[in-house]
């Protein structure tokens, strides 16, 4: 969820972006002219500002101005957003400092758009952008954890451009490679103790494998080289990683919910706890809360998703928001063009990126 | 400031960009739903009420150097309209098997607005210069360049352009 600056003289302009721009996730603060805009961005350091030109006071090429002027907000991206539709209005607007510049009578899905592709740079370029470890973890299969991780890591590599890393932490038998269309030269085991000294990035390089932008550690594929989940190597190969991508995105098994793996639960920065909109989905999910709270896992950490994997009977948003007593972060609606893409070895992200559920997984990818 | 909205035909204000020889007007004209095209056409006045007026000069046009709440321009001082949509001026573009669409060229003073006119029958320009009743002609898929200034263009769905201020009406075969 980002922090997005709605400026705008025109109430009714602003309570429609403003509702459009919340049903994409984002939390939205409304400011009717340059000045108050100004105020605004100083306090609050908004994520992204979205400004009409033609405002009383203070026109928006002046507010723009002024916010680049400015050492703490110089790197925040400002759409102006205008009437005033021409080439010429475009450049004044760039030379003002915009980030970009849409006509107002653009359509609301493709300003949306726009947002999601300028917090996705921005984050990777912002001086404040670290690096983070993001666990993808269900307690019960036939979720579609596994293709979400993947969706998810071709989104954050290709939509922010940065170094991301996918670690397929099942022991035995992961699809991630598979899901790829790659054919595993190498495996996390391998990745973890083929050498017996400390993990280095040098150690790891060998066994990495490309796709997309993304470097992938694959699950072992034959019963004598499964993972033996151990804890210390686990949290080496986060830090590691940490220090090395942008993101790191781990597919984490269900079964690592024991004490012994508190340690490395808590080193990620954040777990996408993914589960299916359905009665038994809902009550593995509220057991694995629970058993993460235990760990000392913090709530704040703990992202849940629910996936959509079957096309009818999912429960109401609603509904499984009481049923876990917490919010949802986001909802993957059912994609009949993903069974396509696991089967073709291509990534929906990459096979309908148009589709939906690309959609809906390139704004999950947006929120981490 | 208002969005042009695709409806216009049935908002009180459309915004739209009025340029004279000298200057850019950004501004919310008061149409009291009627469509631009048929404000302009209103022979019972000779101004336009306009409101959030941004003002830029044309040399540099993407400066706004002043803006006032309220004014009234002089209809005959206009050269032309720039129109974000072509709903906006009056009606959807009629897709008739007898109507053409004739590449055109006009001078305006210090403008040359290039397009296309929407047409039934044979074109025959005198005639719309001479007795057709709308003060403001539409030109389809317009570019707008400064004479002066080439450099200076603007582009529309459709421009309406002041009869009184042409120069000289260019035409090609219809496409």
């Amino acid at each position: 969820m980002a922090k997005i600056l709605l400026v705008d003289d025109d109430k009714s302009i602003l309570t429609l972006l403003k509702l459009v721009i919340k049903q994409a996730g984002h939390e939205v603060s409304l400011a009717t002219d340059g000045a108050q805009a100004l105020t605004q961005t100083l306090a609050e350091k908004p994520d992204l500002i979205v400004a009409d030109v033609m405002m009383p006071k203070m026109t928006g090429y002046e507010f723009c101005k002024r916010v680049r002027a400015n050492a703490d907000t110089k790197h925040i991206p400002v759409i102006m957003f205008s009437a005033r539709f021409q080439p010429i209005d475009k450049k004044t607007a760039l030379d003002a400092g915009a980030t970009d510049y849409l006509p107002k009578t653009i359509a609301h899905s493709d300003l949306v758009k726009r947002i999601e592709e300028l917090l996705a740079s921005s984050s990777a370029a912002s001086p404040q952008a670290k690096n983070e470890t993001i666990g993808f973890l269900s307690l019960r299969g036939g979720t579609g954890v596994t293709s979400l991780a993947i969706n998810v890591a071709v989104a954050l590599s290709r939509a922010k451009k940065v170094d991301t890393a996918l670690v397929d932490l099942i022991p035995l038998g992961g699809h991630a490679a598979l899901m790829l269309g790659l054919r595993p030269t190498s495996h996390v085991t391998n990745a973890l103790f083929s050498n017996n000294h400390n993990l280095t990035m040098d150690t790891l390089k060998p066994h990495f494998m490309q796709h997309s932008g993304l470097q992938l550690l694959a699950s072992a594929v034959s019963y004598e080289q499964r993972l033996p989940l151990q804890n210390s190597r686990l949290e080496q190969l986060i830090a590691l990683l940490k220090s090395a991508f942008h993101f790191s995105i781990f597919d984490i098994p269900g079964n690592i919910l024991e004490p012994a793996f508190g340690a490395f639960l808590g080193q990620l920065d954040k777990i996408v706890l993914v589960f299916s909109p359905d009665m038994p989905s809902l009550q593995s999910t509220a057991i694995t809360f629970q058993g993460l709270m235990q760990m000392q896992v913090p709530e704040s950490k703990i992202m849940l998703v629910a996936n959509q994997v079957m096309p009818q009977g999912a429960l109401p948003v609603d509904t499984i928001q009481k049923a876990i007593k917490r919010p949802i972060a986001a909802y993957i609606p059912f994609e009949p063009d993903m069974i396509t893409a696991i089967n073709g070895r291509n990534p929906l992200l990459l096979s309908s990126p148009k589709s939906a559920g690309a959609g809906a997984i390139a704004r999950l990818a947006s929120m981490l | 400031m208002g969005i042009i909205r695709p409806i216009a035909r049935t908002v009180a204000m459309s915004t739209a960009d009025f340029f004279t020889g000298s200057y850019r007007f950004s501004a919310s004209l008061i149409t009291n739903n009627r469509s631009v095209k048929e404000v302009l056409s209103d022979r019972q006045t000779e101004y336009l009420s306009l409101v959030d007026i941004y003002i830029s000069r044309i040399n540099t046009p993407g400066d706004i150097i002043a803006t006032y709440q309220r004014g009234v321009l002089v209809k005959e001082e206009i050269n032309f309209i720039v129109l974000s949509s072509e709903i906006d001026g009056s009606k959807e573009r009629a897709h008739l098997p007898s109507q053409i669409f004739v590449p055109v060229l006009l001078t305006l003073p210090t403008f040359e607005v290039v397009g296309k006119f929407q047409w039934q029958g044979g074109l025959d320009a005198k005639r719309i210069l001479a007795t057709d009743l709308q003060q403001f002609l539409p030109v389809l898929d317009a570019t707008v360049r400064n004479a002066f200034l080439p450099t200076v263009h603007f582009e529309s769905p459709m421009v309406l352009v002041n009869k009184t201020k042409i120069q000289i009406i260019c035409t090609s075969d219809a496409s």
